[in-house]
């Protein structure tokens, strides 16, 4: 079991994931945005943190250039959908930040898993 | 009905410029067209011209060539030069005697001329010409407006669905895994197979949507490849695994090569291609047929080919079932051949690799698609124009 932040703008992406890693046995927590994402990971460490790339006001890379810096060990996985059209693929560039592993939405509740698995060394 | 289509000659009722250095000529012209009911505006030289064209936007301009300082051949040629003002009609007047002249009038790119002395009645048919000739450039220009807006509207309205469905299709796939992981033992045989069903759906619906999303990408060139040495052998084994040919009870006959298929490539996005081909062949195939895949040498590149003992498909088809929403239809009917946007994503990604994508294919026969791309060492383009 590990702890989780998931990190999303839309609502039904936090409560269908955290549900889905809650019942895989994880502790899951969930922001809305990068600035609330940090301020819960800064008053309870997550082991893994999830987070949309696309989001108003504090965005994904911001976030995850922020979490590398204050803390280099968490485990990142980022998720993107491309932007409004679907032409923006920053995925690369959150991995070039640090995030280990990109997923492409819409996302494949069994492929999260499995990356989630891969990324925690737990499969 | 359309806006343009509203448009008539009534509509057209801007002013006539007449440009001449002579106040006679010039009111000459002046009471010739008044009568005839349209508003004229004048001016004495070239530079006054372009001004006025500029100021009043007129839907002819009737231009004497000889004049001091700048003279009729050059503000045509500023005229015909400006995006602006191009599609106005210039009709330049010359003496009878100067064939010269209006053919380097015409040569400077106006649209018919007027011999002095004026005749009345060459000068209200030619103006009618002019006048016609305006209205239906600017019915021209309010279709291809139109043309834009709609272009526009269908782009957006594609990149909005897609937006919008992205995060619905996450969640509803993630309930189904949670369901699978929650209840999987505690659901008998039949309902289990009825969850497994809706989540297949969902994930189908989920790769049109990134099918989708793909081809928006590879037509702005704005999916950037990660090119990498790999062997197509081992791509097309990761690919063929995840294929679902057995729930079709299709039989899937992969033979991997002897040796490996080196190839320069974006390892998922070309693994994704040739999945994709697969997919559309076990969709094809009836109940107990067969899909073949094969990797081979080609030349100096690689070549993978998908065959199936499908229906075929007929050779006017070839080329169209690569295009955005492209169908089989025969005679109006639409076969059981609408492949989304699958093949759509495998040309875009095939060409931006440099690469060539093809089928063959006669109805009764099957069809094997095929792709090839260039050795390695090619230098793999990020983006293709369309």
């Amino acid at each position: 079991m590990a702890r989780i932040l998931i990190i999303d703008d839309d609502a039904g992406i936090r409560q269908s994931l955290r549900a889905l890693l809650e019942r895989a046995g994880h502790d899951v927590a969930d922001a809305r945005d990068g600035g609330a994402g940090l301020r819960i990971h800064a008053a309870q460490r997550a082991d893994l943190i999830i987070t949309d790339l696309f989001m108003p006001d504090y965005d994904g890379i911001e976030t995850i250039r922020e979490l590398r810096r204050t803390d280099p060990t968490v485990k990142i996985i980022a998720m993107s959908g491309g932007g409004f059209d679907g032409t923006v693929d920053l995925n690369a560039d959150a991995k070039s930040l640090g995030a280990q592993h990109s997923l492409r939405k819409p996302l494949d509740g069994r492929e999260l898993l499995e990356a989630v698995r891969e990324v925690l060394g737990q499969g | 009905m359309s806006a343009a289509g509203a448009r008539d000659s009534r509509d057209i009722t801007g002013p006539i410029l007449v440009v001449d250095d002579q106040e006679p000529n010039r009111l000459l012209l002046k009471d010739l067209l008044e009568a005839q009911g349209h508003v004229v505006t004048e001016a004495r030289d070239g530079p006054e011209a372009l001004e006025r064209v500029t100021a009043i936007a007129p839907d002819v301009v009737l231009l004497d060539v000889s004049m001091p300082g700048m003279d009729g051949f050059e503000v045509c040629r500023k005229l015909k030069a400006d995006a602006r003002t191009a599609a106005i009609p210039v009709l330049l007047v010359t003496a009878l005697a100067h064939r010269e002249q209006r053919l380097e009038g015409i040569a400077a790119g106006a649209n018919d001329y007027l011999t002095k002395p004026i005749d009345k009645t060459e000068l209200i048919l030619r103006v009618r010409n002019a006048m016609r000739m305006r209205r239906l450039h600017a019915e021209l220009e309010d279709q291809l407006a139109r043309l834009k807006r709609l272009e526009e509207l269908r782009d957006n309205l594609v990149h909005m669905i897609v937006h919008d469905l992205r995060s619905p299709l996450t969640a509803i796939t993630a309930y189904f895994e949670l369901i699978k992981l929650d209840a999987g033992d505690k659901l008998d045989a039949e309902l289990g197979e009825s969850v497994d069903e809706a989540r297949r759906v969902a994930m189908e619906m989920s790769e049109m949507v990134s099918d989708l999303l793909d081809v928006s990408r590879l037509e702005a060139g704005a999916m950037p490849l990660e090119p990498a040495e790999a062997d197509l052998g081992a791509l097309a084994a990761e690919a063929v695994a995840t294929s679902g040919a057995a729930a079709h009870r299709v039989r899937l006959d992969f033979a991997p090569p002897p040796q490996p298929m080196r190839a320069v490539c974006d390892c998922g996005v070309i693994r994704r291609v040739i999945a994709n081909l697969v997919a559309n062949a076990i969709k094809f195939t009836p109940e107990g047929g067969e899909v073949q895949v094969r990797v081979a040498a080609d030349g100096d590149g690689v070549q993978v080919a998908v065959t199936d003992t499908g229906p075929g498909i007929p050779a006017e088809y070839h080329e169209k079932i690569f295009e955005k929403f492209g169908q089989v239809e025969t005679a109006g009917r639409r076969l059981h051949r609408s492949t989304g946007l699958g093949l759509t994503f495998c040309k875009l990604a095939v060409e931006a690799h440099g690469g060539r994508i093809g089928v063959d294919s006669a109805v009764g026969k099957g069809s094997t698609f095929w792709f090839t791309l260039p050795p390695e060492g090619s230098d793999p383009s990020g983006g293709v124009s369309t």
